[in-house]
């Protein structure tokens, strides 16, 4: 490259002489495909990386027929001086442009770029959230539920204090039952009894009235007795047959009552292992749901750590905006310092092309910039913490 | 009481994704666009540790690490440079300037939390 810079110079303060001056568009060249190819080696924004390096390429071009005809201009007659004031113009007005262009772009990215970090931000948010939320989650391990029955005993017993209450309530009926049963069938025997001598006095006053009607009319009043003795017996009878049929219809009553208690008795035993059994079953069954949403919670956690990892991948290399930022500066400040040559500012740099260019690699601010402004080979640097 | 950090960037997200890694890590953190802003903030504001970026414009990096080294208020903050520049040259000037740390971007998180961890305990 360095054969191809014109050699001559100007001292500082004056206006440089264009004719040998492209080397100011070629540090540009050098500095916008510097950062274009730096910037598609980030992967950030490489249509516009794309864009600056053509851009770089045109500045690279651009004055080369003025070049050559200056080379020329050694082996023959120089260009018309009117075509390069013509070409010192262009370059006047078109580099404020690209550098206009060039800021435009740098702010846009910033912006979007800021922006993106600003909802990957809120995405991290929300999932610490989340995390956090979870994070309180149970561990069921083995053996768990007996022992969390173990530790509820007490209150699986209070539960089961109504229900024995209940059962001993039952037996108490029950026996009431056995005793009313016991008394119904004394009042049958009773009843029947009552029939028995209800017969007896009816035959007996059956004889007595024969024995009345035998003796004639002296007797006549005894027969009147003898007739209401056997209306009494006849009435005891139809008295005690109706006792003796309500007092069955209670007895049917009761044995159908006995029947339904003893078909439902239970032990008390059998109680505590059927309640101590669906108690199980009901915290198993609790515990085993409780297990799921911890596997699920686990499992969540586990995949939101995998993201939050990845976002801090999102977020180390959201910082070639940084980066391209400071390449875009570079080349910007760059191109206000050549616009100010072009417009006749004195700068001790524009002495030449090596003087032009170093002062613009030592403005750089990255490793990636110097090695690029050299063509050498780019860096794939680690990040690394130093203490002093 | 939580600890803060003066974040020093003239990046507006570069200064987001240290925030955001130094309050996740339960840090305050109080934000700064460059040197002199900085400088400015710590009239009011009293971090227990700085981190800071070189290239800003107005008042750089290392004319702030100078400036804080230079008063004797501040003087015994702890600062990290938190930078692209990775030139021994420039190390050797913060080093000199009173940086305890320099971290080279682009960085992780991680790193920079475990950096500030170390200097601020």
């Amino acid at each position: 490259m360095s054969s191809d810079m014109p050699s001559a110079s100007a001292p500082a303060g004056q206006r440089p002489n264009w004719v040998d001056a492209t080397w100011p568009a070629r540090g540009l060249a050098v500095a916008g495909v510097a950062i274009g190819a730096t910037a598609l080696h980030f992967g950030g924004l490489p249509a516009f990386s794309a864009v600056l390096a053509l851009a770089a390429f045109v500045a690279w071009w651009w004055p080369r027929p003025a070049a050559r005809n200056a080379q020329a201009g050694s082996e023959g007659p120089s260009p018309p001086p009117a075509m390069l004031a013509h070409e010192s113009e262009i370059i006047r007005q078109v580099v404020p442009v690209w550098k206009r262009n060039v800021e435009a772009a740098r702010a846009h990215s910033e912006r979007s770029m800021e922006g993106l970090i600003a909802n990957f931000a809120s995405v991290n948010t929300h999932l610490e959230q989340a995390m956090g939320g979870s994070a309180g989650s149970p561990a069921l391990e083995v053996g768990a539920i007996d022992r969390l029955i173990g530790n509820h005993k007490p209150l699986l017993d209070d539960l089961m204090s109504a229900t024995r209450r209940s059962v001993r309530l039952k037996d108490e009926m029950l026996e009431g039952l056995m005793t009313i049963a016991s008394s119904l069938d004394d009042l049958v025997t009773l009843s029947k009894e009552v029939q028995t001598i209800s017969r007896a006095t009816h035959l007996l006053a059956l004889n007595a009235s024969v024995e009345a009607t035998r003796a004639g009319d002296a007797n006549g009043g005894f027969n009147v007795v003898a007739q209401e003795v056997r209306a009494l017996a006849a009435q005891s009878r139809q008295a005690g047959a109706a006792i003796g049929k309500r007092v069955m219809h209670m007895q049917e009553r009761v044995s159908a009552l006995k029947l339904h208690v003893r078909r439902e008795d239970t032990s008390q035993d059998e109680i505590s292992l059927q309640a101590e059994e669906s108690a199980r079953a009901m915290i198993s069954s609790v515990l085993r749901s409780v297990s799921e949403v911890t596997r699920t919670s686990r499992a969540i956690r586990s995949a939101s750590r995998q993201v939050q990892s990845e976002l801090e991948n999102i977020f180390m290399g959201l910082q070639s905006q940084d980066r391209l930022s400071q390449m875009l500066t570079a080349v910007t400040d760059d191109m206000a310092r050549f616009d100010s040559v072009t417009n006749g500012e004195p700068d001790p740099s524009a002495r030449s092309a090596r003087e032009w260019l170093d002062r613009l690699e030592a403005s750089y601010t990255m490793e990636e910039l110097r090695s690029s402004h050299h063509d050498t080979v780019a860096i794939d640097r680690q990040a690394a913490v130093e203490f002093f | 009481m939580s600890k803060t950090i003066m974040v020093v960037d003239d990046s507006g997200s570069f200064r987001t994704v240290a925030k955001l890694a130094l309050q996740k890590a339960g840090y305050a953190v109080v934000e700064a666009v460059d040197g002199q802003d900085a400088a400015e903030k710590l009239n009011t504001a009293r971090p227990n540790l700085i981190v800071c970026d070189v290239n800003m414009p107005r008042m750089d990096g290392l004319s702030f690490a100078r400036h804080v080294k230079a008063s004797p208020v501040h003087k015994f903050i702890p600062m990290i440079m938190l930078t692209t520049e990775s030139q021994e040259s420039k190390k050797a000037e913060g080093k000199a300037a009173g940086v305890r740390a320099w971290i080279t971007k682009p960085f992780q998180p991680s790193q920079l939390v475990d950096a500030v961890a170390r200097l601020c305990p």
